[in-house]
């Protein structure tokens, strides 16, 4: 899947890891794709609990990446 | 802001008075995130999306990444930390000897002891400037292949010298040695390069730039350098646990903001060197401990021949002035400032030593009270 910038956070612990998504996510374009690569396990279903509470993103794809998750989240409007 | 109040407070550098946009910043902050930053949960994210904005704007600073910023609970902690990672780390090294200047703070000189004596390292100490800055040729001299590290002040607590950073930071370079720099007085107030002065960590603290009071970070500019001091909950990624002071850290980084925009009114009024002349012109006695040329804007250190500081300071404090005849930590114990005697002061005049601090809200107007009230003195 095609994204317009990327954030790696694999080793960051939780909340600091999402926290940072989402200051990053908070700064990119509407419309835009970002690419978050975010550990395995609490990490990444506490990521996407967090961002289910944000109306402004949509994770459009989810794929395996060793030990972690690749995760493709739309900005929308 | 200290006009409202009934007083002139001139001892912004022991501690400054908290600008009051930030405290009512961390007020609402306070009602609005109450959550422990480490809690998973919504308001937990959320709080700790506060702190991560607080880092990036402290890293923005020195234009370093945020994950190079640990918050501490002050600039001692920050020092201590700083000192022991070191040295605790580095305990097996051939290099034997540890680096500082005979100015430091006690927050310094105190576990530079401790831990050089714990670890079996050699204390040295730069000899000193008669302006208050460090002799660099004897710095040249003792700095080789058998330092580990170094740690100077950016700016002197007692007298506001400030310190050649940057050619001190060369000396290190040439020959590998870790060089820290204790930063409390000079953070946004003295210009510095943490990547062109070759510095690897610095000591940055927020009550001295009008922030609320118990917050500091250690800036490393490498993670391998640092070696957890406090232990727990594995907080500040596993390097400094306990919960996170969040509404410190965020006023903290308010109170950059607001600092830096104050900044420019301030260095336009030229306080320090009014001060200098009006105090000049009327007291024949009056000598200036340090150089002009090569202190901060923000610390004025002075004796006048003939009245000791003690009596001064008294004669202030009863007249709602309040200033420092010595640094803070030690102006209960009244002994000769070893900043001053270290400049080659004599002990009268080392006496007769005032400190007085500034803030960025003061005025010409608070100057020339003081100045007022100090004339005063002569007539009592």
């Amino acid at each position: 899947m095609k994204y317009d910038g990327e954030l790696d956070l694999r080793g960051i612990p939780c909340p600091r890891n999402t926290a940072k998504a989402l200051m990053y996510l908070e700064i990119q374009d509407i419309d835009s794709v970002s690419l978050i690569i975010i550990d395995d396990g609490e990490p990444v279903l506490n990521f996407e609990e967090s961002l289910e509470l944000e109306s402004s993103y949509e994770i459009k794809n989810k794929e395996r990446n060793e030990d972690a998750w690749n995760l493709y989240i739309l900005k929308k409007d | 802001m200290d006009r409202i109040k009934n007083y002139l407070y001139f001892d912004h550098a022991a501690s400054s008075v908290i600008f009051p946009d930030v405290n009512e910043f961390i007020y609402e902050f306070n009602n609005k995130f109450t959550a422990n930053p480490s809690s998973i949960h919504q308001l937990g994210v959320k709080t700790s999306l506060e702190i991560e904005k607080a880092r990036e704007k402290i890293a923005n600073e020195f234009n370093i990444k945020p994950e190079c910023v640990y918050f501490t609970s002050g600039g001692t902690e920050s020092n201590n930390w700083a000192i022991f990672s070191i040295l605790y780390k580095f305990r097996n090294s051939n290099r034997k000897q540890v680096i500082t200047s005979e100015i430091e703070h006690p927050s310094v000189i105190n576990p530079l002891a401790f831990y050089a004596e714990m670890f079996g390292f050699e204390l040295i100490k730069v000899k000193t400037l008669a302006d208050g800055r460090v002799d660099l040729e004897h710095l040249s001299k003792i700095a080789d292949e058998n330092v580990l590290f170094c740690s100077m002040m950016q700016v002197n607590n007692e007298t506001g010298s400030m310190l050649q950073i940057t050619e001190i930071g060369k000396i290190c370079k040439s020959s590998e040695i870790i060089f820290h720099v204790d930063a409390c007085q000079g953070f946004l107030k003295s210009k510095m390069d943490i990547i062109k002065d070759n510095i690897s960590l610095i000591t940055i603290n927020s009550h001295k730039i009008h922030g609320p009071k118990g917050i500091g970070a250690l800036v490393s500019i490498n993670q391998e350098l640092i070696t957890p001091m406090i232990l727990g909950g594995g907080h500040e990624l596993g390097f400094r646990s306990g919960t996170l002071n969040s509404s410190g850290i965020v006023g903290f980084a308010h109170a950059i903001e607001i600092f830096k925009n104050k900044q420019n009114t301030f260095k336009q009024i030229n306080l320090k060197q009014e001060m200098i002349n009006q105090l000049k012109s009327f007291f024949s006695g009056f000598h200036l401990n340090g150089s002009l040329e090569n202190s901060s804007d923000y610390i004025l250190n002075f004796s006048i021949s003939g009245i000791h500081s003690k009596d001064l300071f008294k004669y202030l404090n009863a007249n709602n002035v309040y200033v420092s005849t010595s640094s803070a930590c030690s102006s209960k114990l009244f002994k000769p400032s070893y900043v001053l005697a270290a400049m080659g002061i004599e002990e009268k005049r080392n006496f007769e030593a005032v400190r007085f601090s500034f803030s960025p809200d003061h005025t010409i107007e608070d100057l020339d009270k003081v100045i007022r009230i100090m004339k005063g003195y002569v007539k009592s």
